[in-house]
């Protein structure tokens, strides 16, 4: 046999590990920012530690930290066996890792310390911007020179999303940080005033739309397939949603800046294009969805699938709340208040994070030369604290957010407010508290799937992994293949 | 807008709604190579991934038939499109001018009716007490605390006393609000620490506190400086704003040691003019508010009697 090649699999066990590690310290900091919500003591009156100094990392560490490390290592799992090759330029693989990692490091050490751009998701100053970029160059060098060196002719549509990930993200970062530094710690944008506002949420949104949503339906369509081992539902719905997507979701962040200063056109164009955007979003959610039809009794036995499934769950109802919110009625109630903050969880901690858990879930095992992981107890109990604490946590800050969009606008018949604004707080405290209690359960759902992977890397510790072979030549293109194969 | 700009935007709604329309409709037409097992034939990762090329649901297709009409119906009716206003011609300006005149309207009665009344009258108003309090709590409880119980940290003085540094008229408390107050005490450092121990102790001896007698005797001599502001017997000027240091009631602590550190080191006291922020209608109902605060005890003594 003709088969010398074998996968890059190392990189993809680095950023899995730095994914685990990410989560928890991302997720850990989440926990504290809610304790310091409701009880102020837990600022512990060190400037560093305060709310403001640590929301920063927080959504630094679980967006880019945690979710980027998650999506680097699949991203080069998936686009190695989608395309039957080795991952091109090695050596800036492991740069992407290792300068991934500084950048995440750097960035998470400065923020807490007060040096900020002041922009919300882009908060790290000009030089640990400048690092990010050139990882992310290199990402999109290794990314696309593997796609050219791939033995099979036609690109599978997770790499279609990991491309437009990649793509996106790079312009995003790069036009949205365009500043000029005076020194280390401090630089000017080169925006101003409105103008500033609409790149900075244009940035923001497509941030969502092209890390938080193309990365993870890359995953999605891979991994999805793969533990329901179905054909993906539907290649056809695939193009469709794919080229909605990347023309729609652009034009939509200015439904973030709904009455402000941002001239009523943008504001319109913005709604208009976010009530167009739930075509694709459903489209995806569902396209994953169906794949599992004949399959559904997998979720019985496999708590991959289960999160997973809930993932897509999760995916088209933060998807339709979110264009519902982009409505100027709904956000004029909803903003500025928690029930953003419940959609973005709703976002973050029920697709992004289960999708990737799921996927980790599906992965680690395969990449760590193992039948299966360490503990399948320990992923149902992930599983179930998961997503009861998901419920909670969207649940209490949805209730919050309605109370506080209703006290805010209550009018007495003679035409006074009705509440002071502190009065909205107390009404809500209850509320903040179970919110901390949610994330505790979540965080503790990590800590229970770093236990698990470290365990099933026992091998991978200690050397003893096998390289997986590339398979060449590659299968005929033509052939009906067997159902339910079981080899990597 | 310019021409050239309107017309860029719409050329960018169309173009991207029209990709995404055109996917609409094509999507259920496309005609794409089948094999036999309802795939497309292409196959990657060992066979284990596959893909269906079944056609577009129909919940979705209405569901997506939906969003269109509904964005495209409302760049018709709101601005958006390029230079076009919309034909309901709707602003948001408009929208908030709309929501305050009503919002007026309704208080525009009440208002009125306020300011018939002098301010010391307003304070028994329920209505003007309610809209006051929502008042108070939201500019003025950060720093005089959600009950007016004052805040010796920031010196702000306690509003349900019956001490006053400015006078506690309806008038002069509206005053206070209108323009701010800015209270200065210099510092006696220079008089020497035995001095200012010695002082602390007299100021001590005249609300009656427990204090060092020979030292507030030593200190007595020393006090005719103070007297310039707080007056001859230390009761006070309203005029200047030098509280009155016999009743027991301190603005930045009374404790020796708080004492000592307002005499050597001064204070500053700043309340911020409100007349910048709120209307003159809002600022006499916070006036009345206020009034009411310090007359709590008078009002349950007439209700005793």
């Amino acid at each position: 046999m003709p088969n010398t090649e074998y996968y890059n699999d190392k990189v993809v066990r680095q950023f899995l590990l730095a994914a685990a590690v990410w989560g928890i310290v991302g997720m850990s900091v989440g926990v504290l920012a809610a304790a310091q919500l409701a009880w102020p003591m837990f600022n512990f009156d060190t400037s560093w530690l305060t709310f403001s100094h640590i929301r920063p990392d927080h959504t630094f560490g679980v967006i880019f930290a945690f979710g980027g490390s998650a999506l680097m290592g699949t991203c080069y799992y998936v686009v190695q066996r989608t395309g039957h090759t080795r991952l091109a330029y090695p050596r800036l693989a492991a740069f992407t890792f290792w300068g991934w990692q500084v950048a995440c490091l750097a960035a998470m050490v400065t923020m807490p310390l007060g040096l900020t751009q002041s922009k919300e998701y882009a908060e790290p100053e000009w030089w640990v911007d400048i690092i990010i970029a050139v990882v992310w160059v290199s990402l999109g060098v290794v990314f696309f020179g593997t796609l050219a060196r791939r033995r099979i002719r036609h690109i599978y549509v997770a790499n279609w999303y990991y491309g437009a990930w990649i793509i996106a993200v790079g312009l995003l970062h790069i036009v949205n940080n365009l500043v000029i530094p005076v020194s280390l710690s401090k630089s000017y944008p080169i925006y101003s005033g409105v103008v500033d506002a609409m790149v900075q949420w244009w940035y923001g949104h497509n941030a969502v739309a092209f890390f938080l949503t193309a990365g993870f339906l890359g995953m999605m369509y891979y991994f999805v397939p793969r533990q329901a081992q179905q054909p993906l539902w539907s290649y056809r719905f695939s193009i469709v949603n794919f080229w909605a997507l990347i023309s729609v979701y652009m034009w939509a962040g200015a439904h973030h800046l709904m009455y402000t200063a941002l001239p009523d056109w943008v504001q319109s164009v913005g709604m208009a294009f976010s009530l167009v955007l739930l075509m694709p979003s459903w489209g995806s959610a569902a396209n994953g969805l169906m794949t599992f039809n004949g399959s559904w009794p997998k979720l019985r036995t496999d708590p991959a699938a289960k999160f997973m499934v809930m993932a897509l769950v999760f995916y088209a109802g933060s998807t339709f709340e979110g264009s519902m919110m982009a409505v100027k009625t709904v956000n004029s109630l909803s903003h500025y208040t928690d029930w953003t903050i419940a959609h973005v969880h709703n976002g973050a901690l029920g697709w992004v994070a289960m999708i990737t858990i799921g996927s980790l879930y599906a992965m680690a095992p395969r990449a760590l030369g193992q039948e299966k992981m360490y503990s399948h107890k320990a992923m149902e109990w992930h599983f179930w604290l998961h997503v009861f604490g998901v419920v909670l946590y969207v649940g209490s800050m949805w209730v919050a957010g309605v109370t506080e969009g209703l006290m805010w606008r209550a009018t007495l018949p003679d035409g006074s407010l009705t509440y002071p604004f502190i009065d909205s707080l107390l009404a809500i405290k209850p509320m903040y508290w179970t919110r901390w209690f949610a994330g505790v359960v979540i965080l503790a759902g990590m800590v229970l799937m770093a236990w698990n992977l470290w365990h099933t890397a026992a091998d991978a510790r200690a050397r003893l992994i096998k390289p997986i072979p590339v398979p060449i030549p590659e299968p005929d293109p033509h052939q009906v293949p067997e159902p339910l194969p079981v080899t990597n | 807008m310019s021409t050239g700009w309107s017309l860029w935007v719409m050329f960018l709604v169309v173009l991207n709604l029209g990709i995404t329309l055109f996917l609409f409709l094509w999507g259920p037409r496309a005609k794409i190579p089948t094999q036999p097992d309802q795939t497309s034939g292409h196959v990657w990762a060992h066979g284990t991934i596959r893909e269906g090329v079944r056609n577009l649901p129909l919940w979705w297709l209405l569901l997506s038939g939906a969003m269109f009409v509904a964005g495209f119906t409302y760049l018709v009716l709101y601005p958006g499109f390029g230079s076009h206003k919309g034909i309901l011609g709707w602003t948001a300006h408009g929208e908030l001018a709309r929501a305050e005149s009503i919002n007026n309207a309704k208080l525009d009665e009440l208002v009125l009716r306020f300011r018939e009344y002098p301010i010391e009258q307003l304070a028994n108003d329920p209505a003007a007490l309610q809209m006051g309090g929502r008042l108070f709590v939201d500019n003025c409880a950060a720093c005089h605390g959600r009950g007016g119980y004052g805040n010796v940290k920031v010196g702000a003085p306690s509003l349900i006393d019956d001490d006053w540094l400015y006078g506690g008229s309806g008038k002069d408390i509206l005053s206070s609000i209108h323009d701010g107050r800015s209270g200065l005490m210099p510092p006696w450092a220079s008089l020497g620490e035995d001095n200012v121990k010695n002082l602390a102790n007299y100021v001590l001896s005249l609300s009656g506190a427990p204090h060092d007698a020979a030292r507030a005797a030593a200190g007595k001599p020393l006090f005719t400086t103070c007297a310039a502001c707080h007056g001859e017997q230390g009761k006070g000027n309203p005029a200047l704003g030098a509280p009155n240091l016999t009743d027991h009631i301190w603005l930045h602590g009374g404790k020796y040691e708080d004492i000592v550190r307002t005499i050597g080191g001064g204070r500053q006291g700043h309340m911020p003019a409100w007349s910048k922020r709120l209307t003159e209608d809002q600022m006499r109902v916070l006036a009345a508010y206020v009034y009411h605060l310090s007359h709590q005890g008078d009002a349950a003594a007439q209700a005793a009697r």
